[in-house]
């Protein structure tokens, strides 16, 4: 959900009577009519969905009140008072998207250590997500490759305008501060993890299917014998009678599908990174199938990684994509291009001229 | 804990490989490649287009069985002569199969032998089943023949005839049980004593010289 | 996996033959190898059937007897860290006193050698071969 900020033209307003209390009534004035019962809004075009919303009743907004700066503490609830919160449990960067390949064990000084074994495949930085836009800090991962045909059009100027290709799948990564956030176009690699260090791993568990009680729940069943009829396996009764409700109690466990949820199995270790495989081996089992797409994320519960281990494996990611700042602005100029031509109905001529250019261009290499 | 880490080699080849493309090649990079959505007016065929970039190198296409590498590379890393491998590879005549009886050297205690009842393969996770009896009571006990605890594995005696089922389960019955192994494990060691006379080798160099006797064969 | 009224050989000489589990000591669930339980001793060795000769004259136990004891022996597999496995083909017991030193002073068997890890050595020592 989208942060409750209020709108932009009231946020100036309140911005301009905080400011100054003397000149407010006037700025009030200039730019909103006051009357007996209502204060009538500008007539410049400054409301809108491209200005933002809120759900504050319209026209009688509190603008001095109730805030921090009449001396008031701070809000312990609403999106700052949550971010601060969750700050704890916030990693400080992000973790890394595989696909899950199968599990086998390690020999670790003599010990055997079951494994899991993970590859990340075309694991990209595709969008970073920030306080200011998006009321929280993270970074959004694409997984895999998706052929262009299989993605719907909104998407495709979406990737269009980052430069990168089609993702077979999506996830965000939250971290704590803007410190966290990777630019766009950027590739991981396994080594952003560190040898041995701790991670939680998610993922979605095997489906189940519409299982009974006893197998979604471990409910006890009922008795073969002593008179049962035709309800050896079932739930029994699902609650008290008359007296009790006559009622079942919200979030009763009842028969239903079964699996296909997160599941966040915490602390594993990283056992092996290997870049040219592009596998990730971490210790354990984690939920879900062979070919499921795994989270694996610094873990909450231990100490990261030491900060000199953060900051040299992001100083190797930023070398290994030097020129990612120039791919994302010719990919954004070219998609502002593309998208004015796509509105004109001008997208074929555009087309055709890229690709002249591009032959043009790969002859010239080729004459040079 | 002690993990191994990943070869310089591989690092260098990562590095190599994700070295980003040079300026000219930045051009090429550019989105020439359209993705048309065409409509069914003939007027105007395209309804609209998006470029679309070339998706990074791709690891899975370079190792699609990431699984595989990892036993073969765990295996290389554990099994340096090949010897494990080869005792029970099935391309290998002379491999242990059900069947037969093997005696397992540890890193501690005695060496257990036992009839081999199950070979369950599964890359560098590949374990066998060997049962015997000790102190007239029936002990099985499963290893894992790339574990570095396990010094050694050797066949002290080969079943006549192959056996017909590839888990031999039914050998816990009383009317098929062995029973103890000792006097074969004891005619195994005699007739290798007199084998190797010439050398008066020591005990701790009997599992790697029976290994090695095996895998050379 | 040795729980509530599970049936146990008794391997040493202190005269029982066979024990019932009464209660696992200490743990939740069931027992496995060099874990505590509650016995009851409900078939001592005769005279007649037990091949410790002598023994039966001083026979510590009797049937009926209640007694603490150590399983060295379970029919379930148990793991080892180093992935090998375990499984013997009976479940068996060696009786001891509440304070912890086996009350025979033999033990007919092999036990199994997770009694190290679980700090029984000294049963472990009395025993013949160890798996």
């Amino acid at each position: 959900m989208a942060p409750r900020l209020p709108a932009r033209w009231a946020a100036s307003l309140s911005s301009a009577a905080s400011a100054s209390t003397s000149t407010s009534t006037s700025v009030l004035t200039t730019r909103v009519l006051l009357t007996e019962r209502h204060a009538l809004l500008p007539r410049t075009a400054k409301r809108g969905v491209k200005y933002g919303w809120s759900t504050l009743p319209s026209r009688s907004r509190p603008a001095r009140f109730n805030q921090v700066s009449a001396g008031l503490p701070a809000p312990t609830a609403g999106p700052a008072a949550a971010l601060k919160r969750k700050e704890a449990t916030t990693p400080l960067r992000t973790g890394v998207l595989a696909v899950k390949t199968g599990v086998s064990a390690m020999f670790i000084d003599g010990m055997r250590m079951p494994c899991t074994i993970l590859q990340m495949e075309q694991v990209e930085v595709v969008a970073a997500k920030t306080r200011a836009k998006n009321g929280y800090w993270a970074v959004q991962l694409g997984l895999g490759h998706k052929n262009a045909g299989n993605v719907t059009a909104p998407l495709l100027g979406y990737y269009e305008a980052k430069g990168v290709a089609p993702k077979r799948h999506l996830a965000e990564f939250k971290v704590r501060t803007e410190a966290g956030l990777l630019p766009v176009g950027v590739q991981l690699q396994p080594d952003w993890l560190k040898l041995g260090q701790w991670v939680d791993a998610r993922s979605n568990s095997r489906g189940m299917g519409f299982a009974g009680g006893m197998k979604r729940h471990g409910f006890g069943g009922q008795g073969a014998s002593h008179g049962n009829s035709k309800n050896h396996r079932t739930i029994g009764t699902t609650g008290p009678s008359q007296g009790g409700g006559s009622r079942v109690h919200p979030g009763k466990k009842m028969p239903g599908r079964m699996g296909n949820e997160r599941v966040t199995v915490q602390n594993l270790r990283v056992l092996k990174v290997d870049n040219e495989m592009g596998i990730v081996v971490i210790s354990g089992h984690v939920a879900g199938p062979k070919g499921c797409v795994v989270k694996i994320s610094d873990a909450i519960k231990k100490e990261p990684p030491a900060q000199t281990f953060i900051d040299k494996a992001r100083r190797i990611l930023l070398e290994r994509n030097p020129d990612h700042e120039a791919k994302l602005e010719q990919a954004r100029l070219r998609h502002l291009e593309l998208k004015d031509a796509r509105k004109e109905g001008t997208i074929g001529e555009a087309m055709a001229a890229t690709t002249a250019l591009a032959t043009a261009a790969a002859t010239e290499t080729a004459t040079v | 804990m002690a993990t191994e880490t990943t070869p310089s080699a591989t690092e260098t080849a990562a590095a190599a490989s994700s070295i980003p493309p040079p300026i000219s090649t930045l051009a090429a990079r550019k989105p020439t490649k359209f993705h048309v959505i065409p409509s069914r007016n003939p007027v105007k065929p395209i309804r609209t287009a998006f470029a679309v970039y070339a998706p990074p190198p791709s690891a899975r296409a370079v190792h699609p069985e990431p699984l595989v590498s990892y036993h073969a590379q765990q295996i290389r890393r554990l099994d340096r002569s090949g010897a494990r491998t080869n005792l029970f590879s099935k391309k290998n005549p002379d491999a242990a199969k059900p069947g037969d009886v093997l005696q397992v050297t540890t890193n501690r205690g005695e060496p257990f032998a036992g009839v081999c009842l199950s070979i369950k393969r599964a890359g560098v996770d590949t374990a066998i089943l060997l049962r015997n009896h000790l102190t007239k009571v029936g002990v099985e006990m499963w290893y894992k023949i790339y574990s570095p605890s396990v010094l050694g594995i050797e066949i002290i005696w080969r079943r006549p005839k192959r056996a017909r089922r590839a888990r031999l389960y039914y050998m816990r019955k009383p009317r098929h049980d062995m029973g103890n192994v000792e006097h074969l494990v004891e005619a195994w060691r005699r007739s290798r004593n007199v084998f190797s006379s010439n050398k008066g080798r020591g005990a701790q160099g009997k599992g790697k010289g029976g290994k090695g006797g095996k895998g050379s064969k | 996996m040795i729980q509530l009224k599970t049936m146990l050989n008794c391997i040493d000489n202190s005269g029982a033959a066979i024990v019932e589990c009464a209660l696992v000591v200490g743990r939740k669930r069931h027992a496995s190898i060099g874990d505590r339980f509650v016995a009851i001793v409900q078939k001592s060795r005769g005279a007649s059937d037990a091949g410790m000769g002598s023994a039966s004259a001083a026979n510590k136990v009797k049937r009926g007897d209640i007694r603490h004891a150590i399983v060295v022996r379970t029919r379930k597999q148990v793991q080892r860290p180093d992935g090998s496995v375990v499984k013997f083909d009976d479940n068996a017991c060696v009786l001891i006193s509440k304070s912890g030193d086996p009350i025979g002073s033999r033990v007919n068997g092999v036990v199994g050698a997770e009694l190290r890890r679980k700090k029984w050595s000294k049963i472990l020592s009395m025993a013949p071969a160890h798996a």
